[in-house]
């Protein structure tokens, strides 16, 4: 099949325009003063990288990091039991069972946000089961938010590997003697990390970057580094210190993809 | 003794199980309630109404957001699914070296913020604004939601082609098939869970997608997501959306349950 070599050709060059073109875009707006993208009338300026240290943005980064990892390991110990549990169980449909926890993400998300919202609101709809919430503004609220959002994006990965592991292992193990405790941690959890490691990754990721979440159940309290590149982009119209958080946030995300290219050679991890 | 232990814990797994899947449908509920609620702000229940299922089909910036997202979403899959299927089988007879840095900037868009995408795309699209001034709307959010939703098309495929015989393809061409004949008689018949499984993926992504629409939508046209993000909190949102969204809810879960449910009862039938 040596010769439809040629296909991916187009492909690439999509793919080098629409991520490469952004970039340098992105990398001369963070030098300069401009008036949205004018690139005629912008002038050069180190503003930008001095104020990129300010702590209104150091906050916002450190928030996304520690909402989306506590959201990021709660969901690992959820989701990955609910896995185990799922696969080594007797039933006779798994697979429907795991439709129907991943089915909620058919649903708009932004409409399941505005659900939240409108329970821990102290007064809601469920007053009338006699029920008052006050979460909004609380981390607790953006994290179980967080939480309910993506972990079907956990359960998929950890299930699809448990499912597809070879079970003469751990019965292996369970003949030598070796306890079920030993055997899970020694046999089933380091051959089902591939499925944690792209779990925490389409977890992490939107989790820390997205902006609807904190926005709605976040009070105004709690902003996270895509509320302020979001106001950047759309309210202020400051487009030179926009691009500059995007660039932060594309080099820790190409980090990601770095490290997973180290896991997974061929890069087909994903799905 | 040991089977009332066992009895035990398997009680404690499955409401384990049970709690998180009344949490995971718990905002779906509340949509529901909310859609057949009469008072608008949705804070108390005031009364059973259907009025939003029939202003779904009367309120004219409502309907034409769920037009706009369905058109998307449907051109969007055809595209990515009809040239990411080419892609993918040329990114197959890559040799190794260059495949990996094909995926690697295959899952750029995969990886990358939603964010960073949408504003990526933004640039790029206004760079094309003095040409087409018209552009942004439509058209922008195809481009989007082509360059995001393409790279899942050929992770679901690649996998497929790996499976292949390697002689699959040389068969037809040795008994005198042109090669493009030979590749959409044999290569792509036998693929075509992979493609259509991408197109799934690309359509449920596409159809619900938020954020980088957000950055794409313009000159009032937008999609459902966005309908809903700009007029919350505001006179002219209204509960039809829940409405619209419960429908959606229901036939989805109707469509992927009732195959899950036939199989298990087969399934039955066989033993």
């Amino acid at each position: 099949m040596k010769h439809f070599k040629y296909l991916s050709i187009p492909y690439i060059v999509w793919l080098l325009i629409l991520v490469i073109i952004p970039l340098i875009a992105m990398i001369i707006l963070s030098f300069a003063d401009s008036n949205g993208f004018d690139f005629s009338t912008m002038t050069f300026t180190l503003d930008n990288w001095a104020n990129l240290f300010d702590t209104v943005y150091l906050s916002a980064f450190w928030n996304s990091i520690k909402i989306a990892g506590i959201s990021t390991i709660i969901c690992i110990l959820i989701g990955y039991p609910i896995s185990y549990i799922i696969s080594t169980s007797h039933l006779r449909n798994k697979m429907a069972l795991i439709m129907v926890l991943v089915l909620p993400m058919w649903s708009n998300q932004l409409l399941r946000i505005i659900a939240w919202e409108k329970i821990f609101y102290p007064v809601s709809i469920i007053n009338n089961i006699g029920i008052s919430l006050n979460l909004i503004g609380t981390d607790f609220a953006v994290i179980f938010a967080t939480v309910t959002m993506y972990l079907p994006f956990m359960i998929l990965p950890t299930f699809t590997v448990l499912e597809k592991l070879d079970k003469s292992y751990i019965e292996a193990s369970y003949d030598l003697g070796v306890s079920r405790v030993r055997t899970f941690l020694k046999v089933t959890l380091p051959m089902s990390s591939k499925g944690i490691m792209s779990g925490i990754i389409m977890v992490f990721l939107p989790a820390s970057t997205g902006f609807a979440i904190t926005e709605r159940l976040g009070g105004g309290k709690i902003i996270m580094i895509g509320n302020i590149i979001e106001s950047f982009f759309k309210r202020a119209f400051n487009y030179n210190m926009g691009s500059l958080l995007s660039l932060v946030v594309i080099m820790v995300i190409m980090g990601a993809i770095v490290l997973l290219s180290k896991f997974d050679k061929e890069g087909e991890t994903l799905i | 003794m040991k089977k009332s232990k066992i009895s035990i814990s398997s009680i404690l797994k499955w409401t384990f199980i049970g709690v998180i899947i009344f949490i995971l449908y718990l905002p779906i509920l509340i949509i529901f309630i909310l859609s057949i609620d009469s008072s608008k702000t949705g804070n108390s229940f005031t009364g059973f109404t259907l009025d939003w299922y029939k202003e779904i089909f009367t309120n004219k910036s409502l309907y034409m957001s769920i037009i706009t997202s369905f058109a998307v979403a449907l051109t969007a899959t055809c595209i990515s699914a009809f040239l990411g299927t080419f892609a993918a089988i040329g990114i197959h007879s890559l040799n190794k070296k260059v495949k990996g840095k094909v995926m690697l900037l295959n899952n750029v868009p995969v990886l990358n913020a939603d964010i960073v995408t949408g504003i990526s795309i933004m640039i790029i699209c206004s760079f094309l604004v003095p040409l087409f001034p018209d552009i942004f709307g439509y058209w922008t959010m195809l481009i989007a939601h082509v360059f995001f939703t393409m790279p899942y098309v050929i992770l679901s495929i690649l996998p497929k082609l790996n499976e292949l015989d390697p002689n699959l393809y040389d068969a037809p061409t040795d008994l005198g098939l042109k090669p493009m004949k030979a590749l959409w008689k044999v290569i792509i018949p036998a693929i075509e869970t992979g493609i259509i499984s991408g197109a799934l993926l690309a359509f449920t992504l596409s159809i619900d997608d938020f954020v980088i629409s957000y950055f794409t939508s313009g000159n009032g046209v937008t999609n459902f997501s966005n309908w809903i993000y700009v007029r919350l909190g505001r006179r002219n949102f209204t509960p039809a959306a829940y409405a619209y969204n419960s429908l959606l809810t229901i036939v989805i879960l109707i469509c992927v349950l009732t195959p899950q449910l036939k199989k298990s009862k087969k399934k039955v039938g066989n033993k």
